[in-house]
């Protein structure tokens, strides 16, 4: 139903796509991936009129998106549920914003109730209905924004990274609900670094360097040449060489091999963290931060074995926090109830949990920049203060940005402290290099970056100051494999795990309990609210 | 075809409305001075620079509209139809045409510097005509004592607004657009 | 957010607000028409609302104070300049308080949705242009929120950069990660509300029935009273 014929499209400073050749038929299911910066946020909006390509054309069932009048039927038609939750809210409630769209299509009234209920209901969050959607997590967010599309009922819906934040029982729960769409003959695109999501595709190509690198068809339904069956995940796949990819061979490991080495990555977590190894792993670090030069002051406090905490007071301390959003209204929402934690000095901590079961809420109030409703935080025994003794990445990183180009913004932090031009530039660098970032990113601006490109870059602005607390929430959310793995060694660098760092203490939030597993010594757990679990990760095995 | 497929310049009005009413809640300290500056004036001057005046004007029509639903977007935190029918309702009045104005100008002459200035200054006048105006009218005061209450205690604050409002145009000339 | 809003169950609060916020209007241009005794009978009137709508006396007086150095000044020049004694000073000051207190027992017994659905309603005639105002307010509703809460994150930010958040240089530093973040937000938006095939001819039907025959009668009655004052007023 939707036909790209020999697309090329650039933004005035650089070539995004090259000559892409694409069609969706009714009712698949496509998977894209690619790496961050690849183009795919610029793919899926050449699909529905919002950009038009310079050559080429994009056709959807037969009509093109340059056509003007034919452009509200073909948005009607192609629905797209966008990569940033933050700004899709059109109403001031989640009905309003669902109600939005569907008054653009005329959907009788008594229809649009029917289906608020029943989309939310299916994804599970009737309870928001009345919501201001603004004020909702991360997770929330998007779930809202994926009803809002879906209730429109278009006949084909794109998800450019739309269940980035997820946990893993909802994602499972959209995954099915997307399952069920297809059989009924809805197309699907779906964007994503997760391999998991893409489990039901129909077909899976890669993008890199604007152009389709490689095709993988699972489908029985499309054709394919029995010589090059690879298993992937105990199903048979199929590479399929089709016409529309020049590099058709390169192409197809290209795809599989990121399948495969993604498998193997769930095996490397289950056995780096069976209980022996981590001890180890813990006392094979305390050495090399020894040697590191900053660190002398740090780990004198230490003692224990294992990211103990020494002296009274220090690390963080949490004792009966609640907080309520809006207290004393009809909109109050309790967000933490009641919750005592302890984080030492040192290492990692993972805080984990379903959406909206407070994480981010937690962090703000650890990171000093909200006040609790009641109980209380010390850092080291004093108030939280924000960049001084405690620094937040926060889910959207976005936020952190002002300065004109990326060099300016990882310089800023150092910068207050006075340090001499050449410690300072090479401070920038070392932190450009960690997040494993190219340094020509330095003098682009940093919101002219893709997604992932901001995310490594906001992680380099603050390990730039070379912070004693670091919060991170969600920092992975969104990037591809290979940013990812970098965000989690620059975390191991920043603990001191690799000597080079100077042994920070951070927390690291995120609903990918795999990923937190794998960087995380201690794991704390949110549900609803309250504090479902705390101990080590291998505890953590044991129990869930 | 129709260029009003697009609801880009909608959407920016809109903000603008927003950022505006927001603005009453921004307090800058002004060393110097005993009350901070608060930002309405600021954003009603900057929309006009950047939005142009179509919808620079719609902009503020949407952020009156905010008031009389009672979003508290008038300063010290009023709101409500009661005020705009108030003895300082012609200030927010003016503020669509003001807005207005300095678009019209920024268009007219171009977004030199001095341009700006004039822009800006023809908008303030604007907020003051109507606010002096609306309030001898409601309250029974003679202009000129409409002026002595109603104009001469903001023109410093007013003055401080517009250099800002300047010099952040510029930098959003470099850094937004 | 900020609404002065507070959920009940009394007669003001059953009332369309339609019809509320035309009374209040309506009740608006009364105010100055009245003379002493009308005065005299509207803040009965007003003390009445006030009881059945049970509001807080400290909501009152939030909605009187920051105006208060103003009404001073007014009843200064009125008494010092214009003579006529402590009374004739007060009156114009008495209107603008009834004024203020007419339109908080509108918000304290009306949602802010409610009052957008009652003025996307009232601008229906206006046709295509009030359809886009009312929409735009729409998303100027749905932006203050986020963006209150942006300005709060950024100034934080600062604060912990090292930024004083005070003179030109410290709101430089506000106001411009403020302006690009709404820009950036303002751009995503629009693309997310075209793809969900906003186009201008768009109606609001879900939200909003049409009046009863009880509203037609309140307004029927409140539209006669003000026919008849200002019948009255012109002919004096
Ligand atoms: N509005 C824009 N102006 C100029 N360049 C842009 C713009 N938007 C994106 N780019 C650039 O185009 C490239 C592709 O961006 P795009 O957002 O399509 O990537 P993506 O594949 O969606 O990445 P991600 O996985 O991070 O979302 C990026 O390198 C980005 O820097
Ligand atoms: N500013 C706010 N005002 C009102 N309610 C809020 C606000 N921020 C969050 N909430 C609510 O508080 C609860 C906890 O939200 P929080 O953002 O802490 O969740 P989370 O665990 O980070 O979820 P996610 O994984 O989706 O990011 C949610 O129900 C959310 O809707
Ligand atoms: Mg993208
Ligand atoms: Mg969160």
């Amino acid at each position: 139903m939707i036909e790209l014929a020999g697309i090329s499209f650039s933004y005035p400073e650089r070539p995004v796509l090259m000559d892409i050749n694409l069609c969706i038929g009714r009712g698949e299911y496509l998977g894209i991936t690619g790496d961050n910066g690849s183009g795919k946020t610029t793919l899926v909006k050449l699909l529905n009129g919002l950009l038009l390509p310079q050559e080429g054309q994009v056709t959807v069932d037969g009509a093109s998106t340059s056509d003007r009048e034919s452009l509200l039927a073909i948005r009607r038609s192609v629905g797209i549920v966008f990569q940033n939750p933050d700004a899709q809210a059109v109403g001031e409630t989640v009905e309003e914003d669902i109600v939005f769209g569907l008054e653009n299509i005329r959907v009788p009234g008594r229809e649009i109730d029917r289906r608020i209920d029943s989309y939310l209901g299916m994804l599970g969050i009737p309870e928001l209905r009345d919501r201001n959607a603004s004020l909702l997590s991360g997770g929330q967010k998007q779930l809202v924004n994926i009803a809002a599309v879906m209730a429109m009922e278009p006949a084909c819906i794109v998800f450019d990274e739309a269940l980035s934040m997820l946990d893993a029982s909802n994602r499972r729960n959209v995954l099915m609900r997307i399952s069920e769409l297809t059989r009924r003959g809805t197309s699907i695109i779906q964007i994503t670094h997760n391999p998991e999501d893409l489990g039901s595709c129909h077909r899976v190509i890669a993008i890199s360097d604007g152009r389709i690198s490689g095709t993988v068809g699972f489908s029985s339904e499309i054709a394919m040449p029995s010589d090059s069956n690879v298993s992937v995940d105990g199903r048979a796949a199929t590479a399929e060489c089709a016409n529309e990819t020049n590099e058709g061979k390169k192409g197809k490991s290209a795809v599989v091999n990121w399948m495969h080495n993604t498998a193997t990555d769930v095996d490397d977590i289950n056995r780096r963290y069976n209980p022996i190894d981590f001890t180890a792993c813990m006392r094979s670090i305390r050495p090399q931060r020894i040697k590191g030069k900053r660190c002398g002051e740090f780990i004198d406090h230490r003692t224990g074995p294992v990211s103990g905490v020494s002296r009274e007071g220090d690390g963080i301390e949490i004792r009966h926090l609640t907080h309520t959003y809006s207290p004393d209204t009809e909109w109050a929402v309790p967000a933490l109830k009641d919750v005592s934690l302890t984080i030492g000095r040192g290492g990692v901590t993972g805080i984990v949990g379903g959406i909206g079961s407070g994480k981010s809420t937690l962090a703000c109030l650890i990171a000093g920049l909200d006040t609790p409703t009641s109980g209380s935080i010390a850092i080291d025994g004093r108030h939280p203060e924000p960049g001084r003794n405690v620094r937040i990445l926060f889910q959207h990183p976005e936020e952190f940005f002002f300065e004109r180009t990326v060099r300016e913004a990882v310089a800023f932090g150092p910068s207050k402290a006075g340090l001499p031009k050449d410690v300072l530039d090479a401070r920038v660098l070392s932190a450009i290099d960690e997040v494993g970032l190219d340094r020509s990113i330095l003098e682009k601006s940093p919101f002219k970056l893709s997604s992932g490109e901001q995310r490594l870059a906001a992680f380099a602005v603050s390990i730039a100051v070379k912070p004693e607390y670091v919060i991170l929430d969600e920092p992975t959310a969104g990037l591809d494999r290979r940013s990812r793995r970098l965000v989690s060694d620059a975390v191991r660098r920043m603990v001191g795990r690799d000597g080079a760092g100077c042994g920070a203490t951070v927390i690291y939030i995120s609903h990918r309990i795999g990923e937190v597993l794998k960087v995380a010594d201690r794991i704390a757990k949110l549900s609803a609210g309250n504090l479902a679990f705390e101990g080590t990760s291998a505890m953590y095995r044991d129990r869930m | 075809m129709h260029e009003q497929t697009s609801v880009r310049p909608m959407i920016y009005a809109s903000m603008f409305a927003a950022l505006t009413a927001i603005g009453a809640f921004i307090r800058i300290p002004i060393p110097a001075s005993p009350v901070p500056i608060t930002l309405q004036v600021f954003f009603v001057l900057l929309a006009g620079l950047l939005l142009g005046s179509k919808w620079a004007g719609m902009s503020m029509i949407v952020y009156a509209m905010l008031g009389i639903i009672g979003f508290p977007v008038f300063s010290g935190g009023l709101s409500g139809i009661g005020v705009i029918l108030g003895p300082t309702g012609g200030y927010l009045i003016g503020f669509v045409p003001a807005a207005f104005v300095t678009g019209l100008v920024t268009e007219t002459f171009g977004r030199s510097t001095p341009a700006a200035v004039g822009a800006m200054i023809a908008g303030i006048a604007a907020i003051y005509l109507l606010g002096a105006f609306q309030l001898s009218v409601v309250a029974g005061l003679s202009i000129p004592q409409s002026v002595v209450i109603g104009v001469l205690p903001f023109l410093i604050g007013d003055s401080i607004k517009l250099v800002a409002a300047l010099i952040v145009s510029r930098l959003a000339g470099q850094v937004i657009r | 957010m900020f609404a002065t809003y507070r959920k009940g169950n009394s007669l003001l609060y059953r009332i369309d607000p339609r019809t509320k916020l035309l009374l209040t209007a309506g009740t608006g241009i009364l105010v100055y028409l009245a003379d002493p005794l009308g005065l005299w009978m509207l803040s009965v009137a007003t003390v009445l609302l006030i009881r059945v709508a049970d509001i807080p006396a400290s909501s009152l007086v939030k909605g009187i104070r920051p105006m208060a150095v103003f009404f001073a000044l007014i009843f200064l020049a009125h008494l010092l300049m214009q003579g006529g004694g402590v009374v004739a000073a007060a009156i114009p000051v008495a209107r603008f308080i009834l004024l203020i207190l007419f339109t908080t027992v509108l918000l304290h017994t009306t949602s802010q949705s409610e009052l957008k659905t009652a003025l996307v309603f009232l601008m229906k005639p206006l046709g295509g242009f009030g359809r886009e105002l009312a929409f735009m307010v729409g998303v100027a509703m749905a932006l203050i929120p986020g963006l209150m809460r942006d300005k709060e994150t950024i100034a934080r930010a600062q604060m912990a950069r090292g930024c004083k958040p005070t003179g030109l240089w410290g709101f430089v530093a506000l106001i411009v990660p403020l302006l690009r973040r709404s820009f950036k937000k303002a751009d995503e938006l629009s693309d997310a509300l075209e793809s969900r095939c906003y186009h201008r001819d768009r109606e609001y039907y879900y939200y909003g029935g049409a009046l009863s025959g009880k509203d037609y009668l309140l307004l029927g009655g409140f539209g006669a009273v003000l026919v008849l004052v200002l019948v009255l007023w012109v002919s004096v």
